[in-house]
């Protein structure tokens, strides 16, 4: 018998008689969306963040605050003008030159920080990942109270499966030296939050 | 295997010689505590949440094989091979063959403690593989050539200065520089390399959705997605255990997770892998070894729904004080104790007796496991097959007897209370295994059983 035939048949004779699952319904809907909760907690996880009015107020920024970082990049057609968008179909090890990534994301979830954002609007997996900073612009308009609300939102937002999909909160860390917060550890040695209207 | 090993007892002993080392992994250990309860006092909700946790755990431990074959289906459905192995030799050998297929002999890996389980490093090793650890503290203890000493924290055990040291020797850092803001940058720049240059990653799960057939792998550091996106193969190892029923559930366990674990509010990266990006491939290995069999087992098997977020230890006086590797099994602490001796029941008979039955680590469960019952459970097997630690045998009979007694009990426990008011030296000597490294406590001047008999009356 395979491996596949032995693990199922043990497992049939040994799972305990059937339980119902509970109602994680109450859950969702729990609390209020409160947009200063994500800014503060979003804040307190290392990142940055700024309140920016449209596209344009977002360029200004990175040209101000990012300006010591000229290989910057963009998954954004709109920001063409300060960041290169002609890496799209490039090999994913070619990347890790890049020194800022600007991309957006779908949703923001108020009691943690963290921005939803899929392969979709990665574009190329890795670019989350391998650059020195991120720039993540979301909506404020978009946000969510809890992770209970974040499932949801990702039920509305996606019919089938989307390839990859993640949560981001914050820039790299680690603390396994003497439990010591370092920030960059693989991935962004920062994550900066454009919070769109 | 069959080399007799040191018993958690001997070994704790010997954490123990050096005292200030002690007191910082335990001050730091409940600093993590700490920090874990400012952020769970937050949510009002936190009981509601692990007892909702516990209940869809019980759920899948009882329909686990059909909630498998349903992630099978929907995992082939999004183009991920799915593999089955019975032990940890199987799984390592999947893994090989895996890597032989590619013709590569190195590989990235974040951090997975199952892979711990079915020592793969060791195994893949010896066929000529190098495997590079690319968790932080996984990279250090690997280079220690020393197995992780906690979950979550796998160097907890580890000072800067060593850490200091051990980068000069092999990463060739300043010699004398301890900072660990230059040390992980170090590390960073170095492993950022192995990323670049190797072909295939291995990743651990934290969960798996029978559902959609995604697979969730949660990191701070991000190494997990820097080795699986820049892959050509990705494989994921996972205990089938790990499954849950709907992508909605993950909103319950990540909110526990990490808040559990370190206190964070979320890991930095909660990464959902659905499918193989364009060209690559994504492979799946559901291992068994040994989860099958104690799911049979009535009381021990709550066991399976832990999650690995590393709290029991964190809170447990006897961890904090004896350090990980005491525990001599791949996951230590409580949940190690109870997970051990069911794999080798001779081996890790002394591991339930590694505990004082305090009970803390049941209250911080996040999915409401037993432990401390369980570890009590298992010192009632061990003692009726003939497996107890020998040190504490001694007096574990004096204790049954006069326990199986209530009489005897009733005056022991006076005499006893009169001996450690009045000449604590005599209790507190080299006879008595619970003293050792402690102070014993001071004895109250009534029992419960005495101040009850005066006040019921009022
Ligand atoms: S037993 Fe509970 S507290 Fe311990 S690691 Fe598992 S889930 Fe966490």
């Amino acid at each position: 018998m395979s491996s596949r035939e032995d693990i199922l048949k043990t497992l049939r004779q040994n799972q305990p008689p059937a339980v119902a699952l509970p109602d994680t319904q109450p859950f969702a809907g729990m609390k209020p969306v409160n947009a200063d909760q994500f800014i503060q907690t979003f804040k307190t996880i290392g990142g940055a963040l700024y309140e920016a009015r449209d596209y344009a107020h977002v360029e200004e920024i990175l040209r101000a605050d990012f300006a010591a970082f000229p290989l910057k990049r963009t998954t954004l057609p709109q920001l063409s003008g300060i960041a290169d968008t002609s890496w799209f179909t490039v090999d994913p090890h070619t990347l890790h030159d890049t020194e800022v990534m600007i991309a957006e994301a779908l949703f923001g979830v108020c009691e943690n920080g963290a921005v939803w954002i899929t392969e979709q609007q990665m574009v190329q997996r890795a670019a989350m990942f391998i650059p020195e900073h991120l720039v993540m612009l979301v909506s404020k308009a978009s946000l969510v109270a809890t992770m209970h609300d974040a499932y949801v939102r990702i039920a509305e937002l996606h019919n089938g499966p989307y390839g990859f999909g993640a949560f981001i909160a914050g820039p790299s860390k680690t603390a396994d030296i003497e439990q010591s917060l370092v920030l960059g550890a693989h991935g962004p040695r920062t994550m900066t939050m454009m919070l769109l209207p | 295997m069959n080399q007799p090993h040191k018993e958690h007892a001997e070994l704790a002993e010997k954490f123990n010689a050096d005292e200030d080392r002690v007191n910082w992994h335990d001050e730091t250990l409940w600093w993590i505590r700490q920090k874990r309860d400012k952020i769970v006092w937050q949510l009002p909700e936190w009981e509601q949440l692990r007892e909702t946790a516990s209940q869809i755990k019980h759920n899948v431990l009882s329909h686990l094989s059909e909630y498998l074959l349903e992630f099978e289906a929907n995992a082939q459905k999004n183009g991920v091979t799915v593999h089955w192995a019975a032990n940890g030799e199987e799984h390592n050998k999947i893994v090989y063959k895996l890597l032989k297929e590619q013709g590569v002999t190195q590989m990235v890996k974040s951090k997975s403690m199952l892979t711990e389980e079915c020592h793969l490093n060791e195994f893949l090793e010896k066929q000529g593989i190098e495997v590079v650890d690319t968790d932080l503290g996984e990279r250090i203890v690997q280079l220690a050539k020393e197995p992780p000493s906690h979950i979550v924290l796998p160097c907890i055990h580890w000072k800067k200065e060593e850490i200091g040291e051990l980068f000069h020797k092999f990463l060739g850092t300043p010699e004398g520089n301890a900072d660990p803001q230059f040390l992980t940058h170090a590390a960073r720049l170095a492993l950022r390399q192995d990323f670049l240059t190797r072909k295939v990653a291995l990743t651990g799960v934290n969960f798996a959705v029978a559902e959609t057939g995604e697979f969730v792998v949660c990191t701070n550091e991000g190494n997990a997605d820097m080795g699986a996106h820049l892959s050509n193969v990705h494989i994921a190892s996972m205990g089938i255990e790990k499954l849950i029923p709907k992508r909605k559930h993950l909103g319950v366990f990540l909110r526990l997770l990490t808040r559990s674990a370190t206190g964070q509010p979320i890991t930095t990266y909660s990464s959902h892998f659905s499918k193989p990006r364009p060209g690559q491939q994504m492979h799946i290995i559901l291992v068994d070894n040994g989860r099958s069999v104690h799911l049979g087992k009535e009381e021990f098997r709550n066991s399976l729904k832990c999650i690995r977020c590393g709290a029991c230890m964190n809170t447990c006086p006897v961890y904090r004080r004896s350090g990980g590797h005491s525990y001599h099994n791949a996951v230590a602490g409580p949940i190690g104790s109870i997970l051990a001796p069911n794999f080798d029941m001779r081996k890790n008979a002394d591991l339930p007796f590694a505990s004082t039955l305090c009970g803390s680590c049941s209250n911080v469960c996040p999915v409401k496991i037993d432990i401390h019952d369980q570890l009590y459970k298992w010192r009632q097997v061990l003692a009726k097959e003939g497996h107890t630690p020998k040190a504490k045998t001694a007096a574990m009979k004096v204790m049954a007897v006069t326990l199986s007694k209530p009489g005897i009990f009733t005056v022991a426990g006076k005499m006893g209370r009169i001996v450690m008011r009045n000449v604590p030296g005599l209790v507190n000597n080299k006879l008595n295994p619970w003293f050792k490294q402690r102070e014993m406590p001071e004895a109250p001047k009534e029992s419960f059983r005495e101040w009850y008999q005066k006040n019921r009356k009022k």
